[in-house]
């Protein structure tokens, strides 16, 4: 079949050969083509490389803007954590300064207050027990004077006299 | 063995239905089929210039000359740099597009008997007719060549041609230049002229089973189609840096 194929080519190459043309030799068909491919050489080069490029170079300018800005929006949300953070830390110092200042001056309130109380209770200690210095002084006489008949009452009461006679006997005696 | 002969030597290899335009011998089919190739090109190209965006959402036509224009300059940039020679990367992008179309352009198997028996298809790939590889084969030779002399100089390039990277090897090194483009175009054309041939083969099978192979090489010519192209692009970028690569540049 081969052999046969090749004979075939070979038959019809020898007649074109003899009919003065010989389809491996080129022929004016040549510069068709070619006037044809450059025609579209030159479309292409114009109306497609040409803008296919720009769209490619403005995508990427596309692309790496959107790449910066989110390296630039991460980096801004990095900041904004951190002065964050700061921020709180800051504040908890400050709340913690406040409150210790807040309890020393609750402390110091609170010791003024006692010192106060303090002096208040022996104050009063002090006016009470005088007040019954006072009391048992002014006292003192009244309870010397009623000592007498109590005495003699008690010493009666011992002796088994009668209130009476007693006292008629010791009003008799004072008599 | 008579009997195989016979509907073999019906194939019709490198046939063209001719005409003279301008005084010359040219093949109709093979322009058309360009013709064709290029405003499918053409179409997708200004498609493209009416919906371009860049913060929209991109249309299926700007997905494609994106995908092409992305590879072919990453291509480009590995192997020797943009901005050596700017047309470089519009070179290859309308050489891929070009030839991938033109290869494409004969998928459908739509084949037709002449009336001396021959089978022949109604769209042929251009690239099976090899003016249409020469064409482009030796716009890249001589723009390679043109973008090495404008690096290297007038006499400075021929001489870095001639002695490569090793003095001694230069006749070598001078066939290399000369074979060059003849294997960037005969590559690509025997590639599709091959699968014009295999179609015609595939022609002789008879009607109620010729479909099964017939879908089966159309599927894989368009991976050669689309394997050729690139290769060729990939090629000329590679022609491209070695023509404009300077001694102290070797890494």
């Amino acid at each position: 079949m081969a052999a046969a194929v090749v004979s075939g080519v070979i038959v019809v190459a020898s007649e074109a050969e003899a009919g003065s043309s010989n389809f491996l030799i080129p022929n004016g068909t040549f510069f068709f083509v070619l006037a044809i491919f450059l025609i579209v050489f030159g479309v292409i080069a114009k109306f497609v490389v040409a803008p296919v490029q720009k769209v490619l170079e403005e995508r990427d300018r596309l692309v790496a803007q959107t790449a910066l800005d989110n390296r630039r929006a991460a980096e801004e949300d990095a900041a904004a954590e951190a002065g964050f953070k700061q921020e709180l830390l800051s504040a908890r110092s400050q709340a913690g300064g406040l409150r210790d200042q807040a309890r020393s001056q609750g402390r110091a309130v609170a010791d003024d207050l006692r010192a106060e109380a303090t002096g208040e209770v022996s104050d009063k200690l002090r006016e009470a027990s005088e007040d019954l210095k006072v009391q048992g002084e002014s006292l003192a006489p009244s309870l010397d004077a009623s000592l007498d008949n109590l005495s003699m009452a008690l010493a009666n009461r011992i002796l088994g006299l009668d209130a009476d006679t007693a006292s008629a006997a010791t009003v008799e005696r004072r008599k | 063995m008579v009997n195989a002969t016979l509907p073999v030597s019906s194939i019709e290899v490198g046939h063209h239905t001719t005409a003279t335009w301008l005084g010359m011998t040219v093949n109709t089919d093979t322009i058309y089929a360009t013709a064709l190739a290029a405003a499918v090109t053409l179409v997708l190209a200004f498609i493209l210039r009416a919906k371009v965006t860049s913060t929209g959402v991109p249309s299926g036509v700007q997905l494609f000359w994106e995908a092409v224009t992305v590879q072919m300059r990453g291509q480009v940039q590995s192997s020797m740099g943009l901005s050596l020679a700017p047309f470089v990367l519009p070179l290859v992008v309308s050489l891929f597009v070009f030839i991938l179309v033109a290869n494409w352009i004969s998928v459908l198997p739509v084949q037709y008997t002449s009336a001396d028996g021959a089978t022949l298809e109604l769209l042929k790939p251009p690239a099976s007719d090899i003016n249409f590889v020469l064409a482009l084969a030796l716009l890249v030779f001589i723009c390679y060549h043109t973008a090495g002399f404008r690096r290297s100089g007038i006499i400075g390039y021929p001489i870095k041609v001639a002695k490569g990277h090793v003095a001694f090897l230069a006749p070598i090194n001078l066939v290399e230049e000369i074979a060059k483009p003849i294997s960037l175009s005969l590559r690509l054309f025997g590639n599709i002229f091959a699968g014009v041939i295999m179609v015609g083969l595939i022609a002789l099978l008879p009607t109620y089973i010729m479909w099964a192979p017939n879908a089966l090489w159309k599927t894989f010519d368009l991976f050669v189609g689309l394997i050729q192209a690139f290769i060729f692009a990939l090629l000329t970028i590679l022609y491209f840096s070695q023509a404009t690569e300077t001694q102290d540049a070797h890494h």
